[in-house]
């Protein structure tokens, strides 16, 4: 029989101790962990009643635009898509926000498990879910336009770059009347502002939260006014009045009651009334933070869905 | 001189490690709950915690850090002091940080909202 050595009165507090900051630092972990891939929200699941699940899958696109560099490109493939080869399907582009990263539209927005329950729900019509990144990191500000920089062509990348590797590589219905495309904050911006560039690659334009002035950001604009111009949606909105009207564009967007953006968002609503174009917008309850996206992601999904019905 | 040394890092330890606890023994214990303990979690209404965890959790750190300055042979006005004021400093900064991050505030908003909360009074007592 082996013969433990008593532990001393000593160690018995240093053990204690360890065990809580072990435990603890592990709980820590979790802690952040959680944060950092849901933002504090439990992980998505779906309903017990889903029963065919979408697949989310990766790929990258070597874009000319940002002079060959490979961006990652999430991909959320509708639930019923390997099982009808033939069908093709119209595409909702999402757009982050900064900081920001494509994932977090699955992980906390929870948009796959939305498009999963109203499906099955036969409430909307099976979509793509397209998130590329729009960045070179995650702390790093682009704001989805063609920058001052060299290489810096992320509306271009967006637009033309991704669309046509998405249509080559998917079942997709490749028009503009079948493509939707959403943004929250930085990304709302983003939506509005390449949407209007491009009125006929894109049926549907969803805001969450956003903006539509440009943010005088050095690095992307260079100060320079009249690129700020070219890219500040409360300006443009005026030249690209008769082919939003042409293309029966839906213009989609919603602020919380907390936004700092609320009054521009608000002055937009009314100059989008005041040229008679098909819009929505709304208040809600809320700042400007992931609880506001993530609660109101059916409506924007129903709505994309509700926007490309024609297609 | 050298275990007084430890005692930054051990109150940085016992106090992400309290955090940790609260955040494993969250959803267990029934009972009145106090607001603004896990503030990363606010924006999925989860940063409360019931308050007998929090007691619970709290008064075992204490214990250890009592254990410890003991060890250290610190004196014993002086080591409530500083040990307290050092877990009430960095729940302060923990918390702002977390609320700035969360709330997408700034920083400066972030600790005038973070020196409301009770917890941090709580904790630092």
């Amino acid at each position: 029989m082996v013969a433990f050595p008593r532990p001393t009165r000593r160690a018995w507090p240093a053990a204690l101790l360890a065990l809580f900051l072990a435990v603890g630092c592990a709980g820590t972990y979790r802690y952040v962990a959680n944060y950092w891939a849901y933002r504090g929200f439990a992980p998505p699941h779906d309903a017990t009643y889903v029963k065919v699940r979408g697949t989310a899958s990766r790929f990258f696109v070597a874009s000319p635009a940002l002079g060959g560099r490979s961006q990652p490109v999430d991909v959320y493939l509708p639930p019923g898509y390997a099982t009808h080869p033939l069908r093709r399907y119209p595409v909702l582009y999402l757009l982050h926000g900064v900081p920001g990263r494509p994932g977090a539209f699955l992980a906390t927005v929870r948009l796959g498990v939305v498009e999963d329950e109203l499906v099955t729900l036969r409430r909307a019509r099976p979509m793509i879910l397209v998130m590329p990144f729009g960045s070179t990191g995650s702390f790093t500000d682009k704001e989805w336009v063609n920058g001052v920089g060299k290489h810096e062509g992320w509306e271009t990348f967006l637009a033309r770059d991704v669309v046509r590797a998405v249509d080559a590589r998917y079942r997709t219905i490749p028009t503009g009347r079948a493509r939707a495309l959403a943004g929250l904050s930085e990304g709302g911006y983003g939506a509005l502002n390449i949407g209007l560039h491009h009125p006929r690659e894109f049926h549907v334009l969803e805001s969450w939260s956003g903006y539509e002035r440009a943010d005088d950001i050095g690095s992307v604009f260079g100060h320079r006014p009249a690129l700020l111009r070219a890219n500040s949606p409360e300006r443009t909105i005026f030249r690209r009045t008769s082919a939003l009207r042409r293309e029966h564009t839906v213009i989609w967007f919603y602020s919380g009651t907390g936004d700092e953006e609320l009054a521009q968002n608000r002055r937009f609503a009314r100059t989008l009334a005041g040229l008679d174009l098909r819009h929505r917008f709304f208040v809600v309850r809320g700042g400007h933070n992931w609880a506001l996206w993530r609660g109101n992601a059916a409506r924007a999904y129903l709505a994309a869905s509700r926007g490309l019905r024609g297609a | 001189m050298a275990r007084r040394a430890l005692g930054v890092p051990v109150l940085l330890l016992v106090s992400l490690a309290a955090t940790g606890w609260l955040y494993l023994v969250q959803p267990a214990l029934p009972g009145p709950r106090i607001g603004g303990v896990l503030p990363l979690d606010e924006l999925a209404r989860r940063s409360a915690a019931p308050l007998l965890s929090y007691l619970l959790v709290w008064g075992v750190a204490a214990a250890l850090l009592g254990l410890y300055a003991r060890w250290a042979r610190l004196e014993r006005l002086t080591a409530a002091l500083l040990l307290g004021g050092g877990v009430g400093l960095l729940g302060y900064l923990q918390s702002g940080l977390s609320l700035a991050i969360v709330r997408q505030i700034s920083l400066r908003v972030a600790l005038d909202h973070a020196a409301r909360l009770q917890p941090i009074y709580l904790s630092a007592a």
